[in-house]
């Protein structure tokens, strides 16, 4: 019983192609138009898993750009998709934060990936993955890649804007201005994202275990601060790109089993 | 009497020297990375302009974000106070203010003397303040006094900016150019979208006739024109809408000098 669960986000296409409890295979790419990425995305799970369109039996799709696509059998929350894949790795989940180029979320689950509570910040830049691209490549000449082992070679806290992400870059050319290390200012860039994340998860509550998800939990210094600043062990998958397509592919199966 | 009234702001310093009733000379720059710096400096330049020296000026108030760090202030007042008293001083009749700055907006409700009693502020987001318009404008490479006139000679229609965020919103409209909307269009988006968040901002202290606005957008007729059609009232607004806070906090300074003179004679 094949079913496919597409994750359109801001930046990034991701596809999972999923079969009763396993992945058969996998997609992603940055940069691409939506429906583009999508058909090609498709075309390439369909051969790598060995199988064909017409074996596909349902496509769930997520993602801030879901609704560009067409014939998706369903459209669904990226909450709903990332607390299903962060459960699926991780039982005993109990809390899943997706930190992705656009926004944040965070929700509070049950044994089965239910949803108990959620909070949002899709809104506001401050505490997402473009800002901390956009501080990287244009403040300081590095590439995303490296921003989580500069951080960790930091001793030194600073402070900067954790509310705003216009004010925060205003804080980072102050800091650059006055020759701060580098690699304080990426902690405290990494700082800055995890208060932001805390502040939104206040309203919630916080249940452990923690799990992490989405492409900003590929940088170990944001889970470091998020360890320091939450004050709880934090699980990250090892490719938390994946979850809100995974978690998409799997509430397609669970979709499929209830009609049977 | 004369006396002086320095406004330290997050993005622009103002100094105001006021004898007896009337504004002597002022001055306004850019703050900075050093607020004590600029604080001299703009003191200096509102002497010379007047032709006076620091031992002439009776009482100093200083106010705003960086009024701590004014060394030769006798006293340092919050700018809420002073906006509320400058604005009062310009239009008595004033009973809201609307303050438009750089990096925050506020909105006070005052009595007919001048004094608060109501105020709420936005120094949060970006969003809410100048700050939203000089991104913009830099973005779509205007002069920032360009933005309020732009925005009035629509081509097409005005071009609702979706994004709430700052950042979203460069990203929103850098894609919107692409797609060949006009430039002025967004700007009077852009102009409305700010108007439509500090009107909301506004209606939290239950506005009253007069409105005075005040702040360095209070000089960008786009937004100004925006905020009057969504609040249903005129806005005042003096000559230079900039240095409200200074005035106020010279006003503020010939009090305490006036009181003191009183004390030392009894």
């Amino acid at each position: 019983m094949i079913t496919a669960g597409i994750d359109v986000g801001a930046e990034t296409t991701k596809i999972i192609l999923f079969d009763r409890e396993r992945i058969l295979s996998d997609f992603f790419i940055k940069g691409e138009e939506a429906e583009r990425s999508v058909n090609e995305g498709l075309a390439k799970v369909i051969r790598e898993g060995g199988t064909s369109n017409g074996d596909i039996k349902y496509k769930v799709a997520t993602g801030i750009n879901r609704y560009l696509l067409k014939g998706m059998d369903e459209l669904i929350t990226d909450v709903v998709c990332h607390a299903k894949g962060g459960i699926y790795y991780f039982p005993k989940a109990r809390t899943v934060i997706d930190i992705g180029c656009d926004g944040s979320r965070a929700v509070r689950i049950d044994e089965n990936g239910g949803i108990k509570e959620a909070a949002l910040n899709e809104k506001c830049a401050s505490g997402t993955g473009l800002f901390l691209e956009t501080m990287a490549k244009k403040m300081l000449a590095m590439k995303v890649e490296d921003l989580g082992e500069e951080s960790l070679k930091s001793k030194n806290a600073v402070e900067i804007n954790n509310m705003c992400a216009v004010f925060a870059e205003s804080d980072v050319i102050t800091l650059i201005h006055k020759k701060v290390p580098r690699e304080d200012i990426v902690r405290g860039l990494h700082d800055s994202v995890a208060v932001r994340v805390n502040t939104m998860i206040k309203s919630i509550g916080l249940e452990p275990d923690v799990v992490l998800t989405g492409g900003v939990a590929r940088n170990k210094g944001v889970v470091e601060s998020m360890q320091r600043i939450l004050g709880t062990q934090i699980y990250v998958p090892e490719r938390p790109e994946m979850i809100g397509a995974l978690g998409a592919a799997i509430y397609a199966q669970e979709k499929l089993k209830e009609k049977e | 009497m004369i006396v002086a009234g320095i406004d330290i702001g997050s993005l622009s310093s103002k100094a105001v020297i006021m004898e007896d009733n009337k504004i002597r000379s002022w001055f306004l720059d850019r703050t900075g990375p050093d607020s004590e710096e600029i604080s001299r400096k703009v003191m200096d330049e509102t002497l010379q302009k007047a032709n006076l020296k620091m031992e002439d000026i009776a009482y100093i108030v200083s106010t705003g974000y960086g009024r701590v760090v004014v060394p030769f202030a006798n006293r340092n007042i919050t700018e809420i106070s002073c906006h509320a008293k400058g604005a009062n001083w310009f239009f008595p009749e004033t009973r809201t203010i609307l303050d438009m700055g750089g990096q925050d907006c506020k909105a006070i409700r005052c009595d007919e003397t001048g004094k608060v009693k109501n105020f709420i502020m936005n120094d949060k987001c970006a969003a809410g303040a100048g700050r939203y318009v000089e991104v913009v404008a830099d973005l779509l490479e205007v002069l920032l006094e360009e933005v309020g006139p732009l925005s009035q000679q629509i081509k097409d229609k005005m071009y609702e900016i979706a994004s709430t965020c700052t950042v979203f919103a460069k990203s929103e409209i850098m894609a919107l150019l692409k797609r060949g909307v006009y430039r002025n269009d967004i700007l009077a988006g852009v102009c409305d979208a700010l108007a439509k968040r500090v009107v909301e901002l506004l209606e939290k202290v239950e506005p009253q006739k007069e409105l005075c606005i005040t702040g360095g957008i209070a000089k960008n007729v786009g937004v100004v024109q925006r905020v009057e059609e969504k609040i249903g009232m005129k806005a005042q607004i003096c000559f230079e809408p900039q240095i409200v806070g200074a005035v106020g906090a010279a006003l503020f300074a010939r009090e305490r000098a006036e009181r003191e003179l009183k004390k030392g004679k009894s």
